[in-house]
């Protein structure tokens, strides 16, 4: 019962490692505890429909095993769960601690938040950083991974939460607050893929000529832009490049005045950047130089700090 | 289309309010209730007279229901906010550093919960009057010599929602500067993207 709610008193200042401790212990306790109420929930419905005469026994009985039809499968998903939540934990915690370590090693200790920041907050910046770019930037996989995962338990959690009759008004108002935060999470996921489908529909023929862009798709994306860019093609083909001329067909032909058929994502659109470090002075086009200081917003060419937003020293806004 | 027009260019102010949502805030909950274990965290536990810190969404699902009250943050005060506006107009030069998310959050604070702030209407004119003479700093800025020549602007201290309602404009224009500027060093790296600049500089 106590799933996702923490009943217990456990210190959120306990290291990571101490913490995923408790929750298999809990889940266990919780599945016993459910199970002792459900024996006496059998036994309080079998008295009563006892005392009943005439036609309830059929439905006590097939309420009966309704319950224990809800019951056991959940039995079978708290175990399912522990398991996976541990070994999410586990490598939430590794991953937490290497970005950790890199910081140190590499950087400033004082100026990144990152490791502070829980997943939700990382998922706010990455969608941010995709709308605000033109370029593609790298798919976050193991972020989304872990929310999906997430998301995917607190699902099955409230599912069976619900339909559970002995669910209390207390657990029934915290379902709602975690499906709220659900539906926020679903949407962010949601528009962030929505913005580099169109990214990637846009500049299809770009991304399948140019290998390096490849590391930067997921599955998933690759192949949606390969089977994309062959409709198109296709559909092409078919509507008008098969009645021009043989010399007018091509579709990645380069104008005498260096213009491509191809789209490619336009690096010279300004970004805005929030500078989390000092990214040193940047050279403009007209020799003039441009210091990136330091909690400085700025408005420049995507291309002359490309790189800073990569390593994430600006953030893009 | 899978990213809607209206949405391509920036974020919207719905959505840059979505984001502000995430931030933390203090709550007095009217209520009490153990913890609870959301993707993002832990909150609670709720026990009435202590506070408790939550994402602001959450603090305002719960104020709809009347079972908290929210603590306004540290800046949301006339003394505070006063200070602040009289250092905006003597900054003539710059923007004052101001909380990230000010103007969302305070709009969310003083619709749902303005009973909570002391003195709304007050606050109301002051963050209006902040955001007025940021805007007409702005709107200055802009029309001075040399702003829309180069495609570099530095706007330390103004806000994302504020910096938002620039953008597709800024980008527009610097787009526009660019294609008139002489062809020349501008060869690498130049996209062709349809939505901006494109067209013009195919037919000049």
């Amino acid at each position: 019962m106590s799933s996702f709610f923490d009943d217990d008193d456990e210190d959120e200042s306990l290291p990571v490692a101490r913490r995923q401790a408790g929750p298999p212990q809990q889940w266990g306790n919780g599945a016993k505890a459910s199970s002792s109420r459900s024996l006496s929930r059998e036994q309080s419905l079998v008295s009563e429909s006892s005392l009943e005469v005439g036609g309830g026994g059929t439905g006590s009985r097939s309420f009966l095993t309704r319950l224990e039809s809800t019951i056991s499968p959940r039995r079978g998903r708290y175990s399912e769960s522990i398991g996976l939540d541990s070994v999410l934990d586990g490598e939430d915690a590794a991953h937490d601690i290497g970005i950790g370590h890199e910081d140190n090693d590499e950087l400033d200790l004082d100026l990144d938040d990152d490791p502070d920041l829980d997943d939700v907050q990382r998922m706010c910046r990455v969608w941010v950083k995709e709308r605000g770019t033109v370029d593609i930037m790298q798919w976050e996989g193991d972020l989304m991974d872990t929310l999906f995962d997430k998301l995917e338990q607190q699902a099955k959690m409230v599912n069976t939460l619900r339909s559970d009759p002995q669910t209390s008004e207390e657990e029934h108002f915290k379902l709602v607050l975690v499906q709220t935060e659900m539906e926020r999470v679903k949407f962010l996921i949601r528009s962030y893929v929505r913005t580099r489908l169109s990214k990637i529909e846009k500049y299809c023929q770009y991304i399948l000529s140019t290998p390096t862009v490849h590391p930067l798709l997921s599955g998933a994306e690759m192949s949606h832009a390969k089977r994309y860019a062959e409709l198109l093609h296709t559909h092409f083909q078919h509507s008008v490049l098969d009645s021009l001329p043989e010399w007018l067909r091509g579709m990645e032909d380069t104008y005498g005045d260096g213009m491509s058929m191809v789209a490619k994502p336009n690096k010279n659109v300004p970004v805005l950047i929030y500078c989390r470090k000092d990214c040193g002075e940047i050279t403009l086009e007209g020799g003039e130089a441009a210091a990136l200081a330091k909690g400085t917003t700025h408005l420049v060419k995507y291309n002359l700090v490309e790189s800073w937003i990569n390593l994430g020293w600006a953030e893009v806004l | 289309m899978a990213l809607p027009k209206s949405l391509v260019a920036t974020l919207t102010p719905d959505e840059l309010t979505f984001l502000a949502e995430e931030d933390r805030v203090q709550i007095v909950p009217l209520f009490s209730m153990t913890r609870v274990r959301l993707l993002s965290g832990i909150y609670g536990p709720f026990q009435p007279p202590s506070a408790t810190t939550v994402p602001l969404w959450l603090a305002l699902s719960l104020k709809k229901k009347r079972k908290c009250r929210i603590v306004p943050p540290e800046w949301m005060s006339a003394d505070r906010l006063q200070a602040l506006l009289k250092d905006e107009k003597e900054n003539a030069e710059g923007f004052e550093p101001l909380p990230r998310r000010f103007i969302e959050t305070s709009k969310v604070l003083l619709d749902l919960a303005s009973d909570d702030l002391y003195s709304p209407t007050m606050l109301r004119s002051l963050l209006k009057d902040l955001r007025e003479v940021r805007q007409a700093k702005i709107r200055l800025g802009l029309q001075s010599e040399g702003v829309m020549r180069g495609s570099y602007l530095q706007v330390t201290n103004l806000t994302p929602l504020e910096l938002s309602e620039l953008k597709p404009f800024l980008v527009k224009a610097m787009g526009m500067m660019q294609s008139l500027e002489p062809r020349g060093d501008e060869e690498e790296g130049q996209g062709n993207d349809g939505a901006l600049g494109g067209y013009t500089q195919q037919s000049i």
